[in-house]
């Protein structure tokens, strides 16, 4: 049941878009290894982007009076991010080992993105935005680009380096990634936020 | 004088009006305010964290922030502006506006953004004459002021206005949900990757073609800075010039605006940007210069 409803309760046209463009990203990072500091940065925006498609609902004022409950729907989806968090692995491991990427350091901050982008998407749904994708999906986006294209005129540390990821970055994605994940605790639970004197959904 | 036709003298107040409501959602919309507030703040930043004795430095380097932040928001920001009117598609069908009336209107709107951007760029100019750059600093006086006009203006007040129009492009043409953000990525790592000839090859100007090309590399670990090789003043008239082609090409998403008038400037905005790029790779200082270094930036 859960995945007929993913099957279509998901918008999977942007979320593939966004998948399909950060493995084209790592093909060609692959094939010319001098392009990889801009386009793993740019994959990255892209796999978070898709994370931040998971709760788009078409029909938000049919679904959330099913008796099913929002927190089911709300599980279901989350499970989606699933697809670009292994589309970004996958980008990981296929980078050219010519390059001495910091694959552990470079799958955390991708991770820790994920969940961000997905965690504020399920708050925005809990909260009765129908689709927070296209929103969360352009936030991500710009957050992510935003250490490359600004950082080097700001004299910030790089966030993404193309070397070994310092120890104290590590933790930082790592707390990104805690703030992600509880985001996405507080959008799992039951019921949804509704301002006082209206109608609550069955959990 | 010259008497108008009665439906242009009937229409053009209507579109004024238009273009007045949109640039007012444009104004009141708070990722519009918020983008706005971090450009200025970096500038803050990067003014008080001066001092005399090490005054503000890679100033042809800072309209990044404003492209970035103003710009690329105004991406995002107008293609849902754009998109927002689809919701009531069948009552925006019955009003006497058209649909390219309405582009144009909202493409109006991105003056908004523009002029944000040139702002930002008034007052960078306004905090080097409160504290006066390094004359090793590639500026005014160290290369014709036209030219860094013409660098000023299409890095940053042309990159917000052509941000916003992208936006409108995009909010006509592409319709699943998310493609500011797919957009988004595209234009930054396209134009990132077109700045590698740069520095990378001997031919610097190869990197004119993006939208928004670097002109100053930012100061090297030895003090010096380079300035890219280009014409810049051919550079802003070829920007312009895709601002103009993106307009063009949302309009055409109507139907009934496909007329000959409108093939004609699209062809004749081509032609022209092409000239203009042609002019700013192969004119001026195509070479990559370097400056003497500034005392107190050599580490």
């Amino acid at each position: 049941m859960r995945l007929w409803y993913a099957r279509r309760g998901i918008p999977w046209i942007p979320l593939l878009v966004c998948c399909a463009l950060a493995l084209l990203a790592a093909a060609v990072g692959r094939r010319w290894p001098d392009t990889l500091p801009v386009l793993l940065p740019g994959a990255l925006a892209c796999c978070a982007a898709a994370a931040g498609f998971v709760f788009d609902e078409a029909a938000a004022p049919v679904v959330s009076v099913t008796p099913r409950g929002a927190g089911w729907r709300r599980t279901t989806r989350l499970c989606v991010t699933v697809v670009p968090l292994v589309v970004w692995l996958a980008v990981v491991a296929l980078l050219p080992a010519a390059s001495e990427p910091d694959r552990v350091g470079w799958s955390t901050a991708g991770v820790a993105c994920l969940l961000v982008a997905a965690g504020t998407a399920g708050l925005s749904a809990r909260r009765e935005v129908s689709a927070p994708g296209s929103s969360i999906a352009g936030l991500v986006c710009g957050l992510v680009l935003l250490p490359m294209v600004v950082g080097p005129i700001a004299g910030w540390a790089p966030l993404l380096p193309q070397g070994p990821f310092p120890n104290w970055l590590v933790v930082l994605w790592m707390g990104v990634g805690g703030l992600g994940a509880t985001l996405g605790a507080a959008a799992l639970r039951p019921g949804l936020h509704r301002p006082a004197g209206r109608l609550t959904a069955r959990a | 004088m010259t008497a108008l036709h009665p439906s242009v003298r009937a229409e053009s107040p209507s579109l004024a009006a238009m273009a007045k409501i949109e640039a007012r959602r444009v104004v009141r919309n708070p990722f519009f305010l918020l983008a706005i507030l971090v450009a200025f703040g970096f500038q803050a930043y990067f003014a008080l964290s001066s001092s005399e004795a090490e005054p503000p430095g890679d100033l042809l380097s800072w309209p990044v922030i404003p492209a970035f932040f103003i710009g690329l928001t105004s991406l995002v920001v107008m293609a849902r502006q754009t998109r927002s009117t689809e919701a009531a598609a069948e009552a925006m069908n019955a009003a006497p506006g058209t649909e390219a009336r309405r582009t144009v209107a909202l493409s109006l709107a991105c003056l908004v953004p523009a002029a944000a951007g040139l702002l930002w760029i008034l007052t960078e100019v306004a905090i080097t004459l409160w504290r006066e750059p390094a004359p090793q600093e590639w500026w005014f006086g160290t290369m014709p002021n036209v030219q860094v006009w013409a660098m000023l203006l299409a890095n940053a007040p042309v990159a917000c206005l052509g941000g916003g129009l992208l936006g409108v492009l995009v909010g006509r043409w592409l319709r699943f949900p998310g493609a500011a953000a797919v957009v988004l990525v595209v234009i930054v790592v396209a134009d990132m990757l077109g700045q590698y000839p740069g520095e990378e090859t001997s031919h610097p100007v190869l990197r004119l073609w993006t939208p928004w090309a670097s002109f100053q590399s930012g100061t090297n670990t030895d003090g010096t800075a380079v300035q890219y090789g280009g014409n810049a003043v051919f550079y802003l008239v070829y920007v312009l010039c895709l601002c103009a082609a993106v307009v063009i090409a949302a309009v055409w998403r109507d139907r009934a605006a496909r007329t000959r008038q409108l093939r004609v400037a699209f062809a004749a905005t081509a032609v022209v940007g092409l000239l203009a790029l042609t002019l700013s790779m192969t004119t001026g200082t195509t070479e990559n210069r370097t400056s003497d270094p500034v005392p107190w930036k050599v580490q």
